[in-house]
């Protein structure tokens, strides 16, 4: 009786003591931001936080400065799925909504249509998942209970003591099964996370930990072999193809990184940068409205995250045939000011967009800094810049805010610098160009600039 | 045997079995583990999920949404983009009401992808399933 007595007190204690373990949904927990270049909009859409629990799925379609007003079809489907369409009209800048409703965990499409182009942005619907420590823990201590509650039973009405012990042995099991379990459940793994290193599927979405044990066996490097771009241009649109280098198969995997599934930079023959967000059309080709305004080589460089992880960048280059004479360069609409260390030390570059604090993340970030060089002196900038070793993007990161929660800042919090600081190390010298892009007012500021780096 | 000492052995014997139930009771097979749309085509996987070597795969082709034209040829296409390898197409042979079903190299343990190639009347037509092999 004692026995059974203080192990139901160490019952009730361990229930106390261990941290409730998680029953984590797999998949996108956060919101899913990503920049879509459709039409000759620039469009942030947001897919809100999907957590497991099915229902509405609420769409923000962010419109910046330029964009024309409209209507855009919003639609979520998956396989065998029941699609929920929407739509947003869109006015002057700003944030637009829409919700949808995903009736099923698994892989689905967003699919964002102008009346021209349809871009098709994946995402993951998580499921409940309850990790296996997790089911051992909860089985194993309803059994200590059931248990303990025979051998009391036992104890009391059975003639002989010795049968007590059988029911009081199983409690002890159970004990140690459910103790063992909730112990191990914050040190365990997690397992490969669908869409992040395996392609997802709805059976391992619905169990991520079926491959565990497999994969312990077998540590798996989940990275995949580079991507080769094919950029053609036609009618004011260019059209990236993705494969894969090692079997030729369309590249389907990539991943939104830094919002977005391709930053594409562009840099015109007369040396003007455009960052754009290609949109996916079909697996492995993308799409963006882009106007080959100039006479001679566009250089571009393409930066994709694929599944599995790492970030690769992908040169290529198309040429304008355009008669016309060129646009003039727009005016910068920030003042940069670089303390330029030689080659291969830290330069700090500060740019600065007026006078006000109330620059707004763009892509997750306060600023983007873009450097190609080094480049000779004169014209055919995308010429030189076709073959110039350094393509760089860095990074400007929001301040982290004290108490904040629920992931990355929105467009909507306009309260960054006006001041953005980067440091770069030039790696070689020579002359490189410069630029600087962040947002205000849902308007995309760019401020260009040269710099001199010696040896 | 005394009453009670039964009636204590009925009991466990109770709590036993439906522990046991409990554990064991099969859970509900979705259908829909791999499945894929390309165009007016609807592609399942079926039966057991493939085994590493040769093994047989079958598919099932049915209409997503209206009925669509009965396919010419359709061409198993096995790829792993995770090891960056893919082995030889093979096409695969109708088994009547929409399945289709050929023996393919999946000579690894792991997740593989299987394009469907459906061509009818001229057109083309990929669906992408996701297998993982297992054994």
């Amino acid at each position: 009786m004692t026995l059974a007595l203080l192990i139901g007190m160490l019952v009730v204690m361990t229930l106390m003591v261990c941290a409730p373990a998680r029953a984590d949904g797999f998949g996108t927990d956060a919101d899913v931001h990503v920049a879509q270049s459709l039409g000759g909009r620039e469009l942030t859409v947001t897919i809100r936080r999907v957590g497991p629990v099915l229902g509405p799925l609420h769409v923000d379609v962010v419109t910046h400065r330029g964009d024309a007003p409209g209507t855009l079809q919003l639609t979520a489907s998956a396989p065998e799925a029941t699609t929920s369409s929407g739509r947003v009209d869109l006015g002057p800048p700003g944030i637009y909504s829409a919700t949808l409703n995903v009736d099923r965990a698994g892989p689905w499409e967003l699919i964002v249509d102008d009346g021209h182009t349809a871009a098709r942005i994946p995402f993951l619907v998580p499921a409940q998942v309850v990790p296996p420590w997790k089911k051992a823990s909860d089985y194993g201590f309803f059994a200590a209970g059931a248990l303990l509650i025979i051998s009391l039973g036992v104890a009391l009405r059975a003639r002989r003591n010795w049968i007590a012990f059988v029911p009081a042995t199983g409690m002890v099991v159970a004990l140690t099964v459910a103790v063992t379990g909730a112990a191990l459940s914050a040190y365990s793994p997690p397992p490969p996370q669908p869409g992040q290193d395996l392609d997802p599927t709805l059976e391992n979405i619905r169990d991520p930990y079926a491959r565990v044990a497999a994969n312990s066996l077998n540590p798996v490097d989940y990275s995949r072999p580079p991507v080769n771009m094919a950029v053609a241009a036609e009618q004011s649109t260019l059209r990236l193809t993705l494969t894969d280098s090692a079997t030729g198969r369309p590249a389907d995997d990539l991943l939104v990184h830094h919002g977005a599934l391709i930053h594409l930079i562009v840099v015109s023959p007369s040396g003007t940068m455009s960052h754009v967000h290609p949109v996916r059309v079909a697996p492995g080709r993308y799409e963006v409205q882009f106007e080959l305004a100039e006479r001679g080589a566009y250089a571009m460089a393409a930066e994709i995250a694929r599944r599995g992880g790492g970030v690769q960048l992908l040169r290529g280059s198309v040429d304008g045939h355009s008669t016309a004479a060129p646009p003039p360069a727009a005016p910068s609409q920030g003042e940069i000011t670089a303390t330029v260390a030689p080659a291969g030390s830290p330069s700090t570059i500060r740019a600065r967009f007026g006078d006000t604090p109330d620059l707004q993340p763009w892509l997750g970030m306060v600023g983007h800094m873009m450097v190609v060089g080094p480049l000779p002196d004169g014209p055919e900038v995308g010429k030189h810049a076709l073959t110039a070793p350094v393509w760089s993007h860095a990074h400007a990161m929001v301040p982290p805010a004290p108490g904040a929660a629920g992931g990355q800042p929105d467009e909507s919090v306009a309260r960054y610098g006006p001041e953005i600081d980067f440091t770069y190390s030039f790696a070689l010298p020579g002359r490189y160009k410069v630029w600087v892009q962040t947002e205000r007012d849902y308007a995309i500021l760019t401020a260009p600039t040269e710099v001199e780096v010696s040896q | 045997m005394s009453r009670q000492r039964l009636i204590v052995i009925a009991v466990i014997a109770a709590a036993v079995v439906g522990a046991g139930t409990w554990w064991l009771w099969p859970k509900s097979v979705d259908q829909s583990a791999a499945a894929a749309t390309a165009g007016p085509y609807l592609v399942r996987l079926t039966g057991e999920s493939p085994k590493i070597g040769i093994s047989p795969v079958t598919v099932e082709i049915s209409g997503n949404g209206d009925q669509p034209p009965t396919p010419d040829t359709v061409t198993f296409e096995p790829a792993m983009p995770q090891m960056g390898h893919a082995t030889t197409p093979v096409a695969a042979a109708a088994q009547g009401d929409g399945r289709y079903r050929a023996d393919v190299d999946l000579s690894m343990a792991g997740q593989w992808e299987i394009t469907v190639r459906i061509a009818a009347s001229g057109q083309v037509q990929e669906a992408v399933l996701s297998v993982t092999t297992n054994g």
